[in-house]
C-alpha cells in the first residue's frame, strides 16, 4: 500500500466534504429558498445558508464549526488489506484535524477529555464492504451533532400515535419525528429512515441513507410514493427550515427496508443537518485517484 | 426583509422596541462560548467582563495565523444545553444570548426578568457568521477547554440574528411549536389508521 497516494487523497477527500456541498444538496437549498414567502422566516433562513455556501466554497474554509461524526463507507476488492487501511484513514483524519479543516471535536466520555487529533476508539467511525471491482470506493459523511441529537426510534404499534405496523404507522413516526426536532436540527433536514431492523442495525442503516442523493427516490415504488407524501405532509407543518416558521422542515426523506424479527418492528429516523457533507472517491488499490464522486 | 440594526453596548434600553420575528444585524462586544467555558465561569466569576455584551452559544472552529486566532467557521450550538448556565449570564451583566434551537421555559422567563432577548442565528450559515465576528481579540479557559471549547470575544459586525424571545417574554418558537403541533395532529387525525400509502 502506497502510503503516500493514500494520505494525499483521503486528505483531499476530508477537505471537499468539509469546504463544499454537492451540488444535488446546493440545489435542492435553491429550491427550497424558491418555495419560501419573500420576506418569510424561511426564505431570509435559507438565504443565510446559501451565502454561507458561497463563502466557504470561495475561501475554502469549513461549511460548519461542527466537524460532527466522521463516517467512511469503503467497498473494497476481495482479499485487500483493510488493517492497513484503516491506519490511513486515521492518519488522514489527524492530518485533516490539523490541517483546520476539521475541529477538534472528539472527547473522552469518561475524564472529559479531547483527542487533539479526532482519532479515538470508535472515531472514525468507519464500514467496509467486499465490491465486484478492483478498485476502492470510498464514501465520507460529516454528520453534524444537532441532527445526530433528534434521531428517534419507534417501536410500533404505537398507541400514542395511532401508528400500527405498517406503512401509515411509518409515515406517522417520520412525521412526528420532523416536529420534534423543530429548531434543534440545524435545518432545513433531511430524513434518513429505516424500517425493521434491531435497534443498532436500524440506526446505521437509517444514516447510510445519507449516501443517497437528494431527490433520488427509492428504488422500492411503494417507497418512493411513501417518501413523496411525507415531504409534501411536512411541508404544511409550518415549521420551516429552523424552526420559525416556513415551509422547508426538510430537505428531503430517504427510506429504505431490511428484515426484521416477528414482535419487532422498528422505525428508525435519522437525521442529517443542512451541511449535508457527503463526497466520495474512487482509487485504484495503490491509492492513485479514478476519479471523485458526486 | 426589514432587519433592524442593532449596535453595542447591548442594554436593555437598547433591546425594548424588538419584536419576536425581527431580523437584527449586530455590532460590538459577542462573546462565544459553551458549556465547558460556561463551567469554568462558574468557578472564576472574575475571569471576563460580560456587562452589556452579546453571548453567542458557539464552539467555533478557530486557526492561529500571524495576526493571532480566527474563527473560520462559527455556527450556533444547541442553546438548550446551556439552559442551566442562562441566569448566571444574565446576572453578570448579559442581555442578548444569541444560539440555535430551542431554549427552555426557564430562559424565556430570565429574559422577561432581566430585560433581555434571545436571538437565533443560522447554523447552516457558519463561514459567513465567522466572518462577521473577525479576529478574536481574547480568549479565556482554552488549557482547560481547548480551541474549540475555550471562550472568545469578539468586535462584531453585521452579525445576522433573528429574535426569538423579547424582552416582555414573548416566545417565537412556542409560537411555532404549538401551531405545527395542531397542523400535526389535523394531519395524523386527517387519515385512518388503516391507510395504506
Amino acid at each position: 500500500m502506497a502510503a503516500i497516494h493514500w494520505d494525499r487523497h483521503l486528505v483531499e477527500l476530508i477537505r471537499r466534504t468539509a469546504t463544499d456541498l454537492p451540488s444535488d444538496v446546493e440545489a435542492a437549498l435553491k429550491r427550497a429558498w424558491r418555495r419560501e414567502v419573500r420576506g418569510g422566516q424561511g426564505a431570509w433562513a435559507l438565504q443565510s445558508i446559501l451565502d454561507g455556501v458561497r463563502l466557504a466554497r470561495q475561501t475554502g474554509v469549513p461549511l460548519s464549526q461542527d466537524s460532527g461524526a466522521l463516517i467512511f463507507y469503503y467497498s473494497v476488492p476481495s482479499g485487500f488489506d483493510t488493517n492497513a487501511l484503516v491506519a490511513r484513514t486515521r492518519a488522514a483524519v489527524a492530518r485533516a484535524t490539523r490541517l483546520g479543516y476539521l475541529r477538534q471535536n472528539t472527547f473522552d466520555p469518561v475524564s472529559g477529555a479531547v483527542f487533539p487529533t479526532n482519532v479515538a476508539q470508535a472515531s472514525p467511525v468507519i464500514f467496509f464492504e467486499q465490491g465486484a471491482r478492483k478498485t476502492v470506493e470510498v464514501r465520507l459523511l460529516l454528520k453534524g451533532t444537532g441532527s445526530e441529537l433528534m434521531g428517534r426510534q419507534y417501536s410500533l404499534p404505537d398507541s400514542a400515535l395511532g401508528a400500527n405496523a405498517d406503512l401509515d404507522g411509518v409515515r406517522r413516526c417520520i412525521l412526528d419525528a420532523v416536529w420534534h426536532q423543530q429548531a434543534c436540527g440545524c435545518g432545513p433536514v433531511t430524513a434518513g429512515v429505516c424500517i425493521g431492523g434491531d435497534r443498532a442495525t436500524a440506526y446505521a442503516h437509517a444514516t447510510r441513507q445519507f449516501l443517497r442523493k437528494v431527490g433520488d427516490g427509492s428504488h422500492l415504488k411503494v417507497l418512493a410514493e411513501l417518501e413523496r407524501r411525507v415531504l409534501r405532509e411536512s411541508r404544511t407543518l409550518d415549521i420551516g427550515p429552523i424552526g420559525l416558521g416556513g415551509k422547508s422542515a426538510l430537505l428531503d426523506v430517504k427510506i429504505d427496508a431490511i428484515s426484521h424479527l416477528p414482535s419487532c418492528y422498528f422505525v428508525t429516523v435519522a437525521f442529517m443537518c443542512c451541511a449535508y457533507r457527503r463526497r466520495g472517491a474512487v482509487l485504484g488499490p495503490s491509492g492513485g485517484l479514478r476519479r471523485w464522486l458526486y | 426583509m426589514n432587519v433592524k440594526i442593532l449596535e453595542g453596548p447591548f442594554t436593555t434600553a437598547k433591546l425594548a422596541s424588538l419584536r419576536c420575528g425581527q431580523v437584527v444585524r449586530l455590532s460590538g462586544r459577542v462573546i462565544a462560548l459553551r458549556d465547558l467555558a460556561c463551567r469554568c465561569m462558574v468557578a472564576r466569576a472574575d475571569a471576563v467582563d460580560l456587562t452589556a455584551a452579546a453571548v453567542f452559544h458557539c464552539g467555533p472552529l478557530m486557526v492561529e495565523g500571524p495576526d493571532g486566532w480566527r474563527p473560520t467557521a462559527a455556527g450556533p450550538t444547541l442553546s438548550a444545553r446551556l439552559d442551566g448556565y442562562a441566569g448566571m449570564l444574565l446576572q453578570r451583566g448579559v442581555r442578548v444570548i444569541i444560539g440555535g434551537g430551542t431554549v427552555g421555559e426557564e430562559v424565556r422567563l430570565a429574559c422577561a426578568r432581566h430585560g433581555a432577548v434571545y436571538l437565533q442565528a443560522v447554523a447552516g450559515a457558519a463561514a459567513r457568521l465567522a466572518h462577521c465576528l473577525g479576529p478574536a481579540i481574547e480568549s479565556q479557559f482554552m488549557e482547560t477547554c481547548g480551541a474549540s471549547g475555550a471562550l472568545w470575544a469578539f468586535d462584531a459586525k453585521g452579525f445576522e440574528a433573528t429574535v426569538v424571545v423579547d424582552v416582555r417574554g414573548h416566545s417565537l418558537q412556542r409560537k411555532v411549536r404549538t401551531a405545527s403541533r395542531r397542523h400535526l395532529d389535523r394531519l395524523l387525525k386527517g387519515s385512518a389508521r388503516s391507510e395504506t400509502v
